[in-house]
């Protein structure tokens, strides 16, 4: 960190209690939910945009790295200061400022926990439908930032699709709002798009102004039990492909069942396969038809058992048991790449496919679960980072599984970001022209480089 | 120096996987918002200390002694890694190594190898507010311990009154009574918690008790889950007051006859909820109560928020307990009710001391409130 940033002028402007450079700090701030790490210098926490605004002019005067921070739930790295300097820890920012009701909107600070945000629109039976299975964790602010998803996705869209406009700091310290309060805005560049999902790269998130939606009056959920893999890939394309519009459509392979059995304490029946489908409306009548006709298509697809969940207590600890699946078999082994790779949904069965394939060449546990309905899908590389040769099979399977998503004409990530874990792979996916055009973005407002350092593409 | 955890321990430290889902959890995270004070934070720092990356310097223990044990990370922990028991593991190692416990925690275990107490108050007194001093034979020990016993004189005279009323065969230890070794089980300090649970089963044996009531939860965890461990043989049924007044009432032996007007919440105490899954007697006793009603916190059961005592962190971190308190404190005041009702002094005191701070609802514990309507 430059010599010229001393912590007291940090705490000048957020005061001494909302700076640290305790050793165990920066420890515990190295880290986020993926397997990277880097050292902070210093950890602050603003409370107010202004703070954020003094903070970024002050870092980019003296050109520190500076790398924004939610609540570190992240997959992909993005959090972590890869080149030191100083943290933005931005959860004391958690107001919810604005419920519009009238106008379906929300605006929120960049702290507020996607939990306590639902749990406050819940009284007014509204919802925000993108939902991370980190929600009772993470921030909205994370969220924007990796234009986060989740099993609703399927039918309401990723963060990307709900957010009207933002309040954001760029490097130079100057605050911009961006987008509008209404829903149609085609005024000028969609900045409100370029920032959604730009890793803390080009500006630090303070507000969000968000569409929020009327909360379903009934959610049913169904659970289809397979002998294979790809039959469950292929129920799920044709209820995707039917009129059914499926608020959730996951599917869970038999790895991630038995992980997920054994710690939740939860008993599944014996399969290859399980698929989750969930329906919202007004209507009973009318989720039950759309329903009956999912069972129909799974049973096509030689379903051994499909159970329909009762009540709302069964349904909830479905999810939660389907929200559990990462950490759980992440616990499997002392190390777990934990991947997004999304492909049109058409080719689900051919990429689930590869991916069994892809485990067996590298002999390598990959279970895979995801919310298939939309393509994204989440296969977990487990390996031991203290066995070098297992390292070493572990990355060459991760690029073997991007290269098969690429192919088939998919994204390297869906939802998790590239961040740090997926940088080394980015020029797979994109030509050198189309990164071009992303570094001079990126040059264009963060000129210093100081926002973020390292991440999305190598060498910056 | 590394610490070196048993390998079924060690095990679960590897199975963390640093999702962050405790942030909305862990009590002492809440009130200091710094992950080096949550459980993902805990984690990395004892990870750290595994493989002598760090030294156990005082703001790392302070990091570890700083957690009230209370469950919640574990319990909603998508990988149901076994948080408690490495915590209290840790604590024990970290003593082994000469690098624990706090000074504080160390005084408390002075003060209870030298007046069986952890207030330091003397030996005699202990038996002050028992209606039975005098030990004899019978089927059920009260077992009072040191909380209600030095702080709660109100508890123990309850407590005694509703065994009086039900014709419960009961005695108690009087001034004989020693710690049970709770906190000292908690901040790892374990071979001085052998040595009273060595010396409490003596006395046990020679009353030839066959059940021990307790009414601190506390005691409960530590003589039903920790004494079977640190003595050879503990032949002794250990129930809470809460479990065992549940029991009368369903024989009908407990008769709660006078009307208590009021409204009131309940607080789930850690030790007795989510470890031991005691939510629903306490609750059952306090609905036969006629008139009293019952109006729930949004944390209740095993999503309970904790008071912010336990472990060792009222003594040794009581700001940080105070703010928890008050945080519970105000989520009960939002339920309207008149009052709190707990099933565990060591909360009541806690939640006492945060009602006061912040001017909200009175504090009871369970018996009180049965000793009222009976």
């Amino acid at each position: 960190m430059s010599p010229l940033l001393s912590t007291k002028r940090l705490e000048q402007i957020v005061g001494a209690a909302n700076v640290s450079t305790e050793h165990v700090d920066l420890l515990c701030y190295s880290r986020d939910a993926s397997e990277n790490v880097g050292m902070p210098d210093v950890v602050v926490w603003p409370t107010t945009t202004r703070q954020v605004s003094k903070i970024m002019k002050l870092a980019n005067e003296l050109m520190v790295p500076l790398t924004p921070r939610g609540a570190g739930t992240c997959l992909s790295g993005g959090p972590v200061p890869a080149r030191g300097g100083i943290l933005l820890v931005l959860t004391k920012m958690r107001n919810i400022l604005e419920i519009d009701i009238a106008n379906l909107q929300a605006l929120v600070e960049c702290g507020v926990v996607w939990q306590d945000l639902n749990n406050e629109l819940a009284s007014y039976d509204l919802f925000l439908p993108p939902d991370p299975a980190s929600g009772e964790a993470c921030t909205i602010g994370g969220c924007v930032a990796e234009c986060s998803g989740g099993v609703r996705a399927v039918r309401y869209g990723a963060f990307r699709d709900w957010v009207l406009g933002l309040q954001v700091v760029l490097p130079s310290g100057e605050v911009i709002e961006t987008g509008a309060k209404t829903r149609k805005c085609v005024s000028g560049y969609d900045l409100t798009r370029l920032f959604v999902g730009s890793e803390g790269t080009l500006g630090v998130i303070t507000r969000v102004r968000l569409r929020i939606f009327p909360m379903p009056r009934f959610r049913l959920v169904m659970s289809a039990y397979f002998d294979s893999l790809e039959n469950a890939g292929q129920a799920i394309f044709h209820v995707m492909t039917s009129d059914l519009s499926p608020s959730a459509a996951e599917l869970i392979d038999r790895h991630t069942v038995e992980a997920v059995s054994k710690y939740m304490n939860m008993k599944f029946p014996k399969c290859a396969a399980l698929a989750i489908f969930e329906f919202d409306g007004s209507s009973l009548g009318e989720l039950k038809r759309r329903m009956r006709q999912a069972r129909k298509l799974c049973e096509k697809e030689n379903a051994t058992r499909i159970d329909v969940s009762h009540t709302r207590e069964e349904s909830n600890r479905l999810w939660r048991a389907r929200k559990s699946c990462g950490p759980a078999l992440a616990s499997l082994k002392p190390s777990a790449l934990h991947e997004d790779v999304t492909v049109p949904t058409s080719r689900i069965p051919e990429m689930l496919k590869k991916i069994e394939e892809i485990a067996k060449k590298h002999d390598l546990l990959i279970p895979t679960f995801g919310h298939v309905g939309d393509g994204n899908l989440h296969p977990l590389i487990l390996y031991d980072e203290r066995v070098p040769d297992e390292v070493k099979r572990a990355e060459e399977a991760t690029a073997d599984i991007f290269r098969a998503g690429i192919e088939l004409g998919g994204t390297l990530s869906g939802e998790h970001g590239i961040g740090l874990s997926k940088a080394p792979y980015f020029s797979m996916e994109h030509t050198r022209a189309e990164i071009e055009v992303m570094q001079k973005i990126k040059i264009a407002l963060d000129p210093n480089n100081i926002l973020n350092p390292g991440k999305i593409w190598i060498g910056t | 120096m590394s610490i070196r955890l048993p390998e079924e321990l060690e095990v679960e430290v590897y199975r963390c996987f640093r999702c962050g889902y405790c942030r909305a959890q862990c009590p002492i995270f809440k009130v200091k918002q710094n992950e080096s004070w949550n459980t993902r934070g805990r984690m990395i720092l004892i990870k750290s200390l595994i493989e002598g990356n760090l030294k156990a310097s005082p703001s790392v223990l302070d990091r570890l002694y700083c957690c009230s044990l209370c469950k919640a990370c574990e319990n909603s922990c998508p990988a149901v890694v076994r948080l408690y028991d490495v915590y209290e593991r840790v604590r024990e190692c970290l003593i082994e190594q000469k690098l624990g416990p706090l000074e504080r925690h160390e005084r408390i275990a002075r003060d209870i190898l030298a007046e069986g107490n952890p207030f330091g108050q003397p030996r005699a007194q202990r038996s002050s507010s028992f209606q039975r001093k005098d030990s004899r034979q019978a089927e059920i020990l009260f077992f009072v311990g040191c909380v209600s016993a030095y702080r709660k004189p109100n508890i123990v005279k309850s407590v005694e009154k509703i065994l009086t009323a039900t014709n419960t065969d009961y005695t108690t230890l009087g001034a004989r009574e020693l710690c049970c070794g709770s906190v000292l089980m908690r901040t790892g300090q374990i071979r001085a918690a052998e040595k009273l649970a060595q010396q409490n089963t003596r006395l046990f044996k020679e009353l030839k008790i066959q059940k021990i009531l307790t009414v601190c939860p506390g005691c409960y965890l530590t003589l039903k889950a920790d004494y079977p461990k640190l003595v050879k043989d503990f032949p002794f049924e250990v129930l809470h007051v809460s479990e065992f007044l549940h029991q009368l009432l369903q024989k009908g032996k407990l008769q709660l006859t006078k009307q208590v007007e009021l409204k009131v919440t309940y607080h789930d105490p850690c030790h007795i909820g989510r470890r031991f899954n005691l939510y629903e007697p306490p609750r059952t006793l306090l609905s036969s109560i006629p008139g009293l009603k019952l109006k729930e916190m949004p944390h209740n059961r095993e999503n309970a928020r904790c008071c912010g005592a336990g472990g060792g962190v009222k003594s040794a971190f009581s700001e940080t307990a105070l703010k928890i308190g008050i945080s519970r404190m105000e989520e009960a005041a939002q339920t309207e009710a008149d009052l709190l009702v707990t099933s565990c002094p060591f909360c009541c005191i806690n939640l006492t001391d945060a009602s006061h701070q912040a001017q909200l609802l009175p504090v009871s514990d369970l018996t009180e409130i049965i000793a009222e309507a009976i």
